[in-house]
């Protein structure tokens, strides 16, 4: 039955994703990241395996961009593996969405993201313990 | 995916919808529906929810509108679904007052005797009005009903008409130990039950049991006593008697112990005969082989 919700969900008309990205690439490049159309389609589908492992349905999209605005002015994001960072960041965010105690909101849960991500310095194992355990 | 929610999920649909063509129709407005329904819950501050949330609304949506056709299912084919959706919330709120009405006479109706279990569940009865998100959640029970009823209400009946029916057999269920003597009462259940006042046992069923004992003897209910001489004439007439006529006997005897207890209304005494049918099988049983010394109490 739930699978069955998730095809109505996943078969609605939803902004093109690809686009929406692209559309990212000005605000990015100012602190000198970017996304190749490879690591689009990677970060695309990433998300959508996240949110089927975390037993979620999909109502509306935008998660990965309001992550990639959230964590892009951050110290601890490299140049070098930016797409893979925001690839495991996606997973992180609909693993906890799926898990916390507390029904955080999607800016709530990014923020609470980020805040630990600063602390610890950028992705780690403590990072996602810290998580996994606070909220 | 036609027939998928009358087959599947669906308990009163099964009754109300006939043609294919009404299947076909009620599928496709339902779906849209709960589509909606689910987008609102996670509104614009959550793009995922958890796929059984989902599922929880969707089975909500399903209740809400299943009220409304219930009562218009000369609508089905007409009727724009978020317009039946708002009918049957306000059949809901309608069956939420009748609610609250029968949980006052409960409440004034509440015995005397102390059972965990009871008095816990009287209690979530009262909480439950301002609990119930009947607006995404209305086939749920938003608090704990652990005491259990002499003759419990069917689990396919879902949210406040569930709780509805199972508050109007704890009414019956109050009116019929409060009719007894308290002593007498005190000690059957004493006899009857290790420790009444903690176990999740129904204070109701031996009263119930040993009154329509003694009328199918024909005898006072009042005493509400079972000895073994009594128990031995129960068991020659159960055993002198087919199953047809002895499920007559008990029949009859429910409907007198209802005039007896001064219950006149239909549905009482429906509760009574229901319960005095669904106890033919453990006597007939009890008559052949062990005795009915753990259905019949001796006080």
């Amino acid at each position: 039955m739930e699978k069955e919700l998730a095809n109505i969900f996943f078969s609605l008309d939803k902004k093109d994703e690809k686009k929406e990205l692209q559309k990212l690439e000005k605000t990015i490049s100012n602190f000198g990241l970017s996304l190749s159309n490879d690591e689009i389609k990677m970060l695309i589908d990433g998300r959508k395996t996240a949110i089927k492992k975390s037993g979620l349905i999909e109502i509306s999209g935008g998660v990965t961009e309001k992550i990639i605005y959230s964590f892009c002015d951050s110290p601890y994001i490299l140049k070098t593996d930016f797409a893979t960072t925001i690839f495991e960041l996606q997973d992180t965010f609909y693993y906890l969405k799926s898990n916390a105690k507390y029904d955080y909101t999607d800016d709530e849960l990014i923020e609470k993201m980020k805040t630990a991500f600063e602390e610890f310095s950028g992705l780690s194992n403590a990072f996602l313990d810290f998580l996994t355990e606070n909220l | 995916m036609d027939n998928f929610l009358i087959e599947n999920n669906s308990f009163y649909l099964k009754n109300i919808l006939l043609s294919d063509e009404e299947k076909s129709t009620f599928n496709e407005k339902f779906f849209a529906l709960a589509k909606r329904r689910i987008e609102l819950f996670a509104s614009l501050d959550h793009s995922s929810i958890k796929a059984e949330t989902a599922k929880e609304i969707f089975d909500g949506t399903l209740f809400v509108i299943e009220t409304y056709f219930q009562s218009n299912k000369e609508n089905i084919l007409k009727i724009d679904f978020s317009t039946a959706f708002n009918e049957g919330i306000k059949i809901i709120e309608k069956k939420i007052e009748y609610y609250k009405f029968l949980l006052d006479i409960a409440e004034k109706s509440k015995i005397k005797f102390q059972n965990y279990y009871y008095l816990q569940t009287m209690k979530n009865l009262t909480l439950l009005p301002n609990l119930y998100d009947y607006n995404y959640f209305a086939n749920k029970i938003p608090c704990d009903i652990d005491y259990q009823l002499a003759f419990s209400v069917d689990e396919k009946i879902l949210g406040i008409d569930y709780i509805t029916e199972y508050l109007k057999r704890i009414i019956i269920e109050n009116k019929i130990i409060n009719s007894f003597d308290k002593k007498t009462v005190f000690c059957l259940l004493k006899k009857s039950f290790v420790d009444y006042k903690n176990l999740c046992v129904n204070l109701a069923y031996p009263i119930m049991t040993n009154a329509l004992g003694l009328k199918i003897l024909n005898e006072d209910i009042k005493e509400l006593n079972i000895n073994k001489e009594k128990r031995e004439r129960i068991a020659e007439i159960i055993n002198a008697n087919s199953e047809e006529k002895m499920k007559k006997i008990l029949d009859n005897s429910a409907n007198e112990l209802a005039f007896d207890l001064n219950i006149f209304d239909d549905y009482s005494k429906e509760y009574l005969k229901s319960f005095a049918k669904n106890l033919y099988p453990y006597i007939s049983l009890s008559a052949f082989s062990s005795g009915l010394g753990r259905i019949f109490t001796k006080i």
